[in-house]
């Protein structure tokens, strides 16, 4: 079997927050679950440029939904993680909580 | 919205039409909140940022085309100066052997040329003959990367960037005229439109056939 593709910071984060979302994972959803969780207000362009890479890497899907008047008649673009992208987050985190064995971080409450 | 449809038509030309209206759209959601500003400087960063990541999935290759162009629209200037002082030459030679023109009037139009009000004419016109190469040459660079028009544009314009200010940089010469140097390479981004406009005509036939 394969091993799971390495992922940058930038790329777990987004998976996660695809992950947390469920069905309902656009653009807009997206940079707010990210904007809550995190404090961070990603670009717009960082965020497109980064599902595009990892929709071509397998590691996401996305589908187009019906067009809204809000939107102006566009539709949106709803993301969902595959196994791939599943599997390649969990390797990652993973990775992060063998790293944090034995270690007292102030502000974490167990690591 | 008119505005819109050109942000989506901006976007449109680095990414599929589809993408284009869904990443237009998320932002038109956001304008109540995060302005009209907001919502175009999001469109240039998204732009770029797509633009980039054409350019960086193969950056050998598509440098390689824009060094490729950036020598093809030099040659391709240089030729058609060429080309236009031959036939200049070809038709004075004739006017003045069929006695139509005397060489004292000649000498008139020699002076026209060093001093009066053709010196910017000519200027203008090989301004004009370098946009039309460029031109060409954009078309030329997006029909060799289908899906990625602009990107070997954009690798063209460093390219030339590059050039130019290392020029400028080589040159002894005062500070002032390093700076004026500096602005004429910016000029050049300006420049290269015709370059862009080539390749975003590929681009439309290639949608529009598909």
């Amino acid at each position: 079997m394969r091993a799971a593709p390495l992922l940058g910071e930038f790329e777990q984060i987004v998976l996660l927050a695809i992950l947390r979302l469920d069905d309902g994972a656009y653009g807009v959803t997206i940079r707010d679950e990210i904007a809550a969780c995190t404090d961070r207000d990603p670009s717009p362009g960082a965020l497109y440029t980064t599902l595009d890479r990892m929709e071509e890497k397998g590691l996401v899907t996305s589908r187009f939904g019906q067009p809204t008047p809000e939107r102006g008649g566009r539709a949106k673009r709803y993301f969902r993680v595959t196994a791939k992208g599943e599997a390649a987050v969990a390797n990652a985190q993973r990775a992060y909580q063998r790293l944090l064995q034995g270690l007292t971080l102030r502000g974490v409450g167990h690591a | 919205m008119r505005s819109t449809r050109v942000a989506e038509w901006i976007l449109s030309q680095v990414t599929s039409r589809p993408r284009a209206a869904a990443v237009i759209g998320d932002l038109l959601e956001k304008i109540p909140s995060r302005g009209v500003l907001w919502f175009w400087r999001s469109v240039a960063t998204t732009a770029v940022a797509l633009v980039w990541r054409d350019v960086a999935a193969n950056p050998m290759r598509t440098f390689g085309l824009g060094l490729t162009g950036f020598v093809l629209v030099l040659a391709l200037f240089f030729l058609l100066v060429l080309f236009a002082l031959v036939a200049f030459a070809a038709v004075i030679g004739l006017a003045t052997r069929t006695g139509l023109v005397d060489q004292q009037r000649l000498a008139g139009v020699a002076q026209l040329v060093g001093h009066g009000w053709l010196r910017p004419a000519l200027s203008l016109a090989s301004w004009c003959v370098l946009a039309m190469a460029q031109f060409q040459v954009g078309r030329w660079l997006a029909r060799r990367s289908p899906d990625h028009e602009l990107a070997p544009c954009v690798a063209f314009t460093l390219v030339g960037l590059t050039v130019s200010l290392a020029l400028a940089l080589a040159s002894p010469q005062p500070a002032l005229q390093a700076i004026r140097d500096a602005m004429s390479a910016a000029l050049f981004v300006v420049l290269d439109l015709p370059l862009y406009a080539g390749a975003v005509s590929v681009r439309r036939k290639r949608l529009v056939s598909s």
